[in-house]
């Protein structure tokens, strides 16, 4: 029930690998694929329009690239890096392997959030309101989810409470986009609920791009308590890490940043999920050494998925979450098993 | 679905009414007058229009008709019931034709004909000439052929209008509707665009009659013209937020973007003159004021 997932068999790599060699080799993972993703990948194949840029007029080659691409690329480092952090200190904070922002109901609840201020006027009038839309909707859902499992929730409560939340949640997005005055709306529960981030441009960077920063500040910073935390509420108690601000301070990160994240990509499922566990084995079992490379990786990750959803066949672009979610579905299931082994 | 909610309660309100609306159709043609359809139901939006384009007020109609976002006719259709074109919803109207689009509403359209209904399709117009054909078919099943010959007549005179005023040197361009949704050769747009005098890109792009393009994909066309579907602030969607995107409003810095109006050509009927009147006249406007 605890994030201590067979330790032992990674302490080779651990000792291998320190912290910050992992986030200097981490950082030039992301870069790499930013570089990728910015110069290939575009249009179906890999070769067929990586000249794309250089055979256009210099003045049309520029728009596409600081705002087409770019925009992009950058939307899927921030995205894919705040729902990577939120994986690891929602995990670190309730110390249960299975929890991320999608399972816990940030995710459900921001896309609720932003499609009733999206699609009913309010995000036309003051763009604004979409990211704010969204941070409510995360929050209530992560508020919501508490009051379901409780404090500290084993894996049965917290899937449970999760599962409510978040058919929840859903229901009243799809019940809000059949009732949206716009008659697209109803087919777009597709962008809400499997993400994307196709065609984004640099005002939907700008709109989400400080919430994002906020509240993964506060959860970077609550790194110490989490570690705390690890000995138990009364322990980090005695450390000068109260749980209770120390969860207000995680929740509020999360929420602030997954929920403007969705409203400008959807739901992204399972990188939360995927992302603290690939990283553990280098960094051990304190999740507050877990945060900035949680980060580093979630980023990696989804900018990776991203190129290869511009890549996929078929006539129209495939849905990122579409791609997170075959690689953390399987994932999830073998985390489910490993904890069900353990408890026996 | 602007009027879903709205859907059910006028349906209901559909069957009370429709005794009331026993409304003929002229009897203008030759053909003797106890053949002509007298309960005419149209269950699809472009039939709606032509219909009442023609001058017959069908008993029912979409709750589109009546929409001016996707209807020319939304003025005319406003007081007409609305059914959700259910076989069952359109039996209650013991409608004795119904028109139908020939690829829409399937199941509807076959249950109707068990029934006994007659049931007049129309295929989607692809083309100038397809508009033409189907509003002598409707006009000829509804009795109406001397008022489908005029209509025809309007049309060609209105689209001969614009052809010896159309752009020169002629243009290139790209239509970039709600979605990305694109339209190459062999369509109504392309032809609405050949007549402005517009060489639409699209066709090069080998992307067939119907496709999606990415924002990208716009910009390395990069088109003299881009025609798009018009914002809607009331009723916003990522359909449409996506023909807003930054890199879109820079190229309209020196180039020409034209809103087309859905109302004018979502359905192929005579109304697509008017599309390519607006285009032309839009188009001219910008440049302008460029």
């Amino acid at each position: 029930m605890t994030e201590a997932v067979s330790a032992p068999r990674f302490d080779k790599a651990r000792m291998a690998v320190s912290g910050v060699n992992l986030n200097a080799a981490l950082a030039f993972l992301v870069l790499t694929l930013a570089a990728l993703s910015l110069f290939g990948g575009w249009g179906g194949s890999w070769s067929g329009h990586s000249r794309a840029l250089a055979e256009a007029p210099p003045d049309i080659a520029r728009l596409i690239f600081w705002e087409v691409r770019l925009p992009r690329v950058l939307l899927g480092l921030m995205v894919g890096a705040v729902l990577g952090l939120g994986g690891g200190a929602l995990q670190g904070l309730l110390r249960n392997p299975l929890a991320e922002p999608g399972l816990v109901g940030a995710s459900s609840g921001a896309a609720l959030g932003a499609v009733i201020v999206f699609y009913f006027g309010a995000a036309s009038a003051t763009p604004l309101a979409l990211p704010l839309g969204g941070i409510a909707g995360g929050v209530s859902g992560l508020t919501l989810l508490f009051l379901l499992a409780g404090r500290t929730p084993g894996i049965t409560s917290l899937i449970l409470a999760g599962v409510a939340v978040n058919a929840f949640a859903g229901a009243l997005t799809a019940l809000a986009l059949n009732l949206a005055p716009n008659p697209f709306a109803v087919t777009e529960i597709v962008f809400w609920t499997m993400g994307s981030l196709a065609d984004r441009g640099l005002d939907h960077v700008a709109l989400a791009v400080v919430p994002c920063l906020l509240g993964a500040f506060l959860m970077l910073s609550a790194a110490r308590g989490l570690d705390a935390l690890t000995l138990g509420e009364d322990a980090a108690q005695s450390l000068g890490f109260p749980i209770g601000r120390l969860r207000v301070q995680v929740l509020a990160g999360a929420g602030l940043a997954v929920g403007a994240a969705v409203s400008v990509s959807g739901i992204i499922g399972f990188v939360g999920l995927v992302v603290p566990h690939l990283v553990r084995p280098f960094v051990g079992h304190e999740p507050g050494r877990l945060l900035v490379p949680s980060a580093l990786a979630g980023a990696a990750l989804l900018t990776a998925a991203d190129v290869a959803a511009r890549m996929a066949p078929g006539t129209a672009e495939l849905k990122i979450g579409v791609l997170t979610a075959l690689l953390g579905a399987p994932f999830f299931l073998h985390l489910l098993l490993k904890a069900r082994r353990e408890q026996l | 679905m602007r009027r879903t909610s709205l859907m059910a309660a006028k349906s209901a309100a559909a069957a009370v009414f429709a005794a009331a609306w026993a409304v003929a159709a002229p009897a203008a043609s030759a053909q003797p007058d106890q053949l002509l359809p007298k309960r005419i139901v149209s269950i699809n939006l472009c039939t709606d229009i032509l219909a009442l384009q023609l001058g017959v007020r069908p008993v029912a109609v979409t709750a589109f008709a009546a929409d001016s976002g996707y209807s020319p006719v939304a003025d005319v259709a406003a007081g007409i019931p609305v059914t959700s074109g259910r076989a069952e919803e359109v039996l209650r109207l013991r409608p004795d034709h119904v028109l139908a689009g020939r690829h829409t509403a399937r199941f509807a359209v076959r249950l109707l004909r068990r029934a006994g209904v007659t049931v007049t399709e129309i295929a989607p117009a692809n083309g100038f000439d397809d508009i033409r054909r189907n509003v002598r078919t409707l006009a000829g099943a509804l009795g109406r052929s001397k008022a489908g010959e005029r209509l025809v007549r309007r049309f060609d005179a209105a689209l001969e209008a614009v052809r010896a005023d159309a752009l020169e040197p002629r243009r290139s361009a790209v239509i970039f509707l709600a979605n990305g949704y694109t339209s190459g050769i062999n369509s109504l747009y392309t032809d609405v665009l050949d007549l402005v005098g517009l060489d639409n890109v699209a066709a090069r792009l080998k992307l067939g009659t119907y496709g999606f393009l990415t924002v990208e994909q716009v910009l390395r066309a990069g088109p003299d013209v881009i025609v798009r579907t018009p914002s809607d602030p009331s009723a916003p969607a990522l359909a449409l937020e996506k023909l807003n995107h930054r890199a879109l409003r820079r190229y309209a810095r020196d180039h020409v973007i034209v809103p087309a109006p859905s109302s004018d050509w979502f359905c192929g009927t005579p109304r697509a003159a008017r599309a390519a009147r607006r285009i032309l006249e839009a188009v001219r406007a910008q440049e302008e004021a460029q």
